[in-house]
């Protein structure tokens, strides 16, 4: 055809964002900065379960923003609920897996496109070819251990070569006090978000440590253990956990690391592909044909090969999840794309012969149908 | 200074300005991203303290390299997006 073709990108028109409460500056403004550079108008819900940042977001966003172009909703459940039911051009969620299916229900109503950024349980592989375990105990201990664990792409659960367990604890152990040297009252380690919160992963400790298995704190020695009232949760390992409790069922969301021996590579594998499909996967080893086998025999969001959390800061790559651990994904180009429209723009020239093939499908058409097959 | 319009109200004339005009111009994206860099810049400590208190313990520190490491970085790659607004094929 002698047309040309183009894409015409547009703004998309208003993109509601829903919010998380655990990283309350970079997971609001982020998905609104990436809207807003797309050209969109923005209406943002931040969560009320950190309602001193919440409101300040929204006092500083009225300074410097009109309504219309950019604002802020405050409220609880009900407040989200309706927010998620106006019929926005693209409403962006970050948050659990659970109330992610009911922004995309409410959003499906309106025929509404949605970005899902959900979470779930990121595994962590040492592989037997790692040598240098403190180094990757250092690496798990941060990545596990920024904000409290309280991230959705933390090293939910570590799968180890089985006989290794009790090096890597001495190791993170190590790691803990390097980076840590105190718990309770540290500016550098996060309380965690609430006392619900708090309760819930102190409950799956007293499950894991009923079923039998063995927690072991992780903290170092200053400030001692039970002298938190804070809500700064000392980091433990869990050793012997069963596949039913609710640690190894449940999204963890805390400073707590189980530790799965496993007799294969195989068996991790085997393990985490058992599971719904994670957000991260993170595996430590020098041996490129044993990373090489989990990455392409397992599906998840994201991986980081011999560290923690970088691939969320690569600003090249995607960020989102699959299947149970999310829908879509945002930062760098993908993200601005997620906020804008790409018209297909086709425009005819004045040499078209497209009326040859116009009806009546007479001998004329046939001629050039016959003349066209040969061509393609 | 916040706006006593109902969030349904507010929706309704957002929707209604993206109608009016589909297009953005790229001086009009880069100047709210401008002010959102603005905000965050102006308000730094103000914001870290808002989350210290909303987590009951989470330090200035840790919140500059949770939070507003990335979102600078975000910030800084979507101002040089901002401008691909056509692509020819």
């Amino acid at each position: 055809m002698p047309g040309r073709g183009h894409i015409q990108r547009q703004p998309l028109g208003v993109v509601g964002v829903i919010s998380p409460w655990n990283y309350p500056l970079q997971l609001t403004l982020g998905p609104a900065a990436t809207a807003l550079a797309a050209g969109n108008r923005v209406l943002l819900k931040p969560s009320e379960l950190t309602p001193r940042s919440s409101a300040l977001m929204a006092e500083l966003v009225a300074r410097h923003f009109a309504p219309e172009e950019f604002h802020v909703v405050l409220g609880g459940p009900d407040v989200a609920a309706e927010f998620a039911a106006l019929p926005f051009d693209h409403l962006f969620f970050t948050g659990s897996t659970a109330v992610g299916r009911k922004v995309a229900e409410a959003a499906a109503r309106n025929l509404t496109p949605t970005t899902l950024e959900l979470g779930g349980k990121s595994p962590c592989i040492v592989d037997a070819s790692c040598t240098d375990l403190e180094g990757v105990a250092l690496k798990i201990a941060h990545g596990k251990l920024l904000n409290a664990g309280q991230t959705c792409i933390a090293p939910d659960y570590l799968l180890l070569p089985r006989g290794r367990e009790q090096a890597f604890a001495q190791a993170y152990q190590a790691a803990v006090a390097r980076l840590f040297p105190f718990i309770e009252g540290n500016a550098d380690y996060a309380a965690i978000v609430s006392e619900r919160h708090h309760a819930r992963l102190l409950a799956l400790l007293d499950e894991a440590r009923a079923a039998g298995a063995t927690v072991q704190d992780m903290g170092p020695p200053a400030g001692g253990a039970g002298s938190d009232t804070s809500r700064r949760m000392r980091p433990t390992l869990v050793l012997g956990a069963a596949p039913a409790l609710r640690l190894l069922q449940e999204e963890i969301f805390g400073p707590i690391l189980p530790v799965l021996p496993c007799d294969t590579p195989r068996q991790a594998i085997e393990l985490i592909n058992a599971a719904p499909r994670p957000l991260a996967l993170y595996w430590f080893g020098n041996d490129a044909a044993a990373r090489d086998q989990v990455l392409q025999g397992t599906v998840s969001g994201g991986v980081t090969v011999n560290d923690t959390l970088m691939h969320i800061a690569h600003e090249g790559l995607p960020f989102g999840g699959v299947g149970d651990s999310g829908l879509g994904a945002y930062h760098g180009e993908t993200g601005f794309l997620r906020f804008t429209h790409e018209k297909s723009v086709f425009v005819q020239s004045r040499w078209a012969m497209g009326q040859l093939l116009y009806p009546p499908y007479g001998e004329r058409f046939a001629r050039v149908m016959s003349m066209i097959r040969r061509l393609l | 200074m916040t706006s006593s319009l109902s969030t349904q109200e507010i929706f309704e004339r957002a929707r209604a300005a993206s109608r009016q005009s589909a297009e953005v111009p790229l001086a009009q994206r880069h100047d709210r991203l401008a002010r959102l860099q603005r905000l965050l810049d102006e308000n730094e400590a103000a914001l870290a303290a808002a989350v210290d208190a909303d987590f009951g313990g989470r330090g200035a520190r840790l919140t500059e390299i949770a939070d507003l490491f990335l979102l600078r970085a975000t910030w800084g790659a979507g101002r040089a997006r901002a401008g691909r607004a056509r692509r020819c094929t």
